[in-house]
């Protein structure tokens, strides 16, 4: 029954609805489908199995998590008043607004990526210590409140990097996707050219950017709307003019 | 020695050892609410990242498992840090002005500056990428410690803050890259690829549209990588049903498979890399809230795909 190979997916889904602690879900979903599809549980070079090829991919895929290495440098910068100087920059700029931030930054990124550029984690790198600052400066919010607007001001802060940084990658020839569409149509016996497949981008990216501004458009609309709550230390007072 | 330097497996130590001495300051915490699990669980995956190489791969799969129970019995906590007041952090910000934006962009310059020198060396950019950002990652924290002149031991407790305040969640990208692997091994996409081109209708163009898009986003979704999931549903749909009989661009029909994917990522949590640390990273409430946002921005996206695949079937082909 080959339809049984699918358990894995189900035990994920079931793990992330219920809100198990996901990366105990993730192990068993590992090790269920891995005794469904018959492997054994330590495997030899000719035959892997499950622990061995559970401890080979997490030990492959390290790069994803190079970005504790910055860690040290960003969380002093802000001990030091990184947050408070990147607010104190933004205030400067009338026109800022949190919506329209996200949008030059998601814009950036795109060229960035666009570029070819690869510097790891956008989240890291950028959002977390100037892009979020930023935002909730030119919104007037204090990011320690108990506030809504804050919650919703870090989500686009989250999703302004991954808009960027996904839809902006193929328009650069080199890029590990533009390949990835090449070796799958050689594959099949079908040549095509890298540029080619990188122009048909250019709609996606274009679309990708016109899409975003409404949502940021509206995420600013939102923020007009809410109530300002009274603030404890008159930090996050918006200007008035 | 220059060449073992400048690595990816020298990258790894320095990021393995940085992560075993939050573990260590973690164990010494007595304030930690569960000092000895997440002292355990960073000491860890230091070991895994500094040995990763040399472990045998069953070893370090039952190291990975070991993190996983330890995260599962609720122990990897944020201990208690004492943040200075908004008015400090304000006189600090009145002290260093700008400069304190110095440090954090020297990690992007830096790295960029390290592809345009040392790529011409090197076929392998990658590394080049990487080795970058490892190196511009400590400059870059020396130069913050330099410049605050804060103790020694701040660059590990202000280290360890960010890393409780992203918590276990720091393993789940490496982790859904190695159950894809184990989904791999036992023939899953296969199954699904099979599935969908079954009950895929051949009469409309549009519903082809649909069906191709739609399906290689929730194959994502489910995979939590596009990566994955686009060779299957090009190899398995999109030339058999698009390519082949229609005469469609190829290579359109590969780009916007490939970017339909990308819908998905938006939409799972399996992409733990770019829904679920982040969520963590910004310490928001709700860790879902990044998907939360990012979900009807990936539904018209979707739908801008669809049309587009549509009008390339029909007008271009």
């Amino acid at each position: 029954m080959e339809y049984l190979r699918l358990i894995g997916i189900v035990v994920v889904l079931v793990g992330f609805v219920l809100r198990l602690r996901v990366a105990a879900v993730v192990v068993a979903a590992g090790l269920i489908t891995g005794f469904v599809a018959g492997m054994p549980i330590v495997g030899t070079d000719a035959a892997p199995g499950i622990i061995d090829t559970l401890g080979r991919a997490f030990a492959s895929q390290r790069i994803i998590t190079l970005f504790v290495l910055a860690l040290p440098a960003i969380g002093l910068s802000e001990r030091f008043g990184l947050q408070e100087q990147a607010r104190r920059l933004i205030h400067r700029i009338r026109a800022a607004t949190a919506g329209r931030l996200q949008l030059v930054y998601q814009v950036f990124r795109l060229v960035v990526v666009a570029l070819g550029i690869r510097l790891g984690s956008g989240h890291v790198a950028f959002s977390r210590p100037l892009v979020l600052p930023m935002a909730l400066g030119a919104a007037g919010v204090d990011g320690d409140a108990d506030d809504g607007r804050v919650e919703r001001i870090k989500a686009a802060t989250g999703a302004s990097d991954n808009y960027g940084n996904f839809f902006g990658q193929n328009l650069f020839v080199g890029a590990p996707g533009i390949a990835l569409v090449v070796s799958t149509l050689k594959d099949a016996g079908i040549a095509t050219d890298p540029v080619r497949i990188a122009l048909w981008s250019i709609p996606v990216a274009v679309a990708s950017v016109l899409i975003a501004t409404g949502q940021y458009w509206l995420l600013d609309r939102w923020l007009r709307s809410q109530p300002v709550p009274p603030t404890a230390d008159g930090a996050a007072t918006p200007e008035a003019d | 020695m220059l060449d073992a330097i400048f690595s990816l497996e020298a990258i790894y130590v320095l990021s393995g050892l940085v992560l075993v001495v939050i573990g260590a300051s973690t164990f010494r915490d007595s304030t930690h609410p569960a000092r000895i699990r997440s002292g355990l669980f960073w000491t860890l995956l230091g070991v895994v990242f500094a040995l990763g190489s040399v472990l045998p791969a069953w070893l370090t799969g039952v190291l990975v498992i070991a993190m996983a129970a330890v995260d599962a019995t609720g122990g990897v906590r944020s201990g208690e840090h004492h943040e200075p007041s908004h008015d400090e952090k304000s006189r600090s910000a009145d002290r260093f002005g700008a400069w304190l934006f110095a440090p954090v962009l020297m990690i992007p310059v830096l790295t960029y500056l390290s592809l345009a020198v040392f790529s011409r060396l090197t076929t392998d950019i990658n590394r080049v990428v990487y080795v970058g950002l490892g190196y511009a990652s400590v400059v870059a924290g020396l130069a913050a410690y330099a410049l605050t002149r804060a103790r020694p031991a701040m660059i590990v407790s202000e280290g360890r803050r960010l890393a409780e305040a992203i918590g276990a969640v720091v393993i789940l990208p490496q982790l859904l890259a190695a159950l894809g692997s184990v989904f791999k091994a036992a023939g899953v996409s296969e199954v699904i690829a099979g599935m969908v081109a079954s009950v895929a209708p051949t009469g409309s163009v549009l519903a082809l549209a649909v069906i191709a898009c739609v399906s290689v986003a929730m194959l994502t979704f489910v995979l939590g990588n596009s990566f994955g999931a686009f060779p299957l549903m090009m190899t398995g749909v999109g030339i058999p049903l698009l390519v082949t009989p229609y005469g469609a661009s190829p290579a359109a029909v590969g780009l916007i498979l490939l970017t339909a994917a990308s819908c998905g990522t938006l939409c799972t949590p399996m992409a733990a890399n770019f829904n679920m640390v982040p969520s963590h990273l910004l310490e928001m409430k709700n860790e879902y809230g990044v998907i939360r946002f990012q979900a009807p921005f990936a539904a018209v996206m979707l739908v801008v795909h669809i049309a587009l695949l549509w009008a390339v079937l029909t007008f271009v082909g």
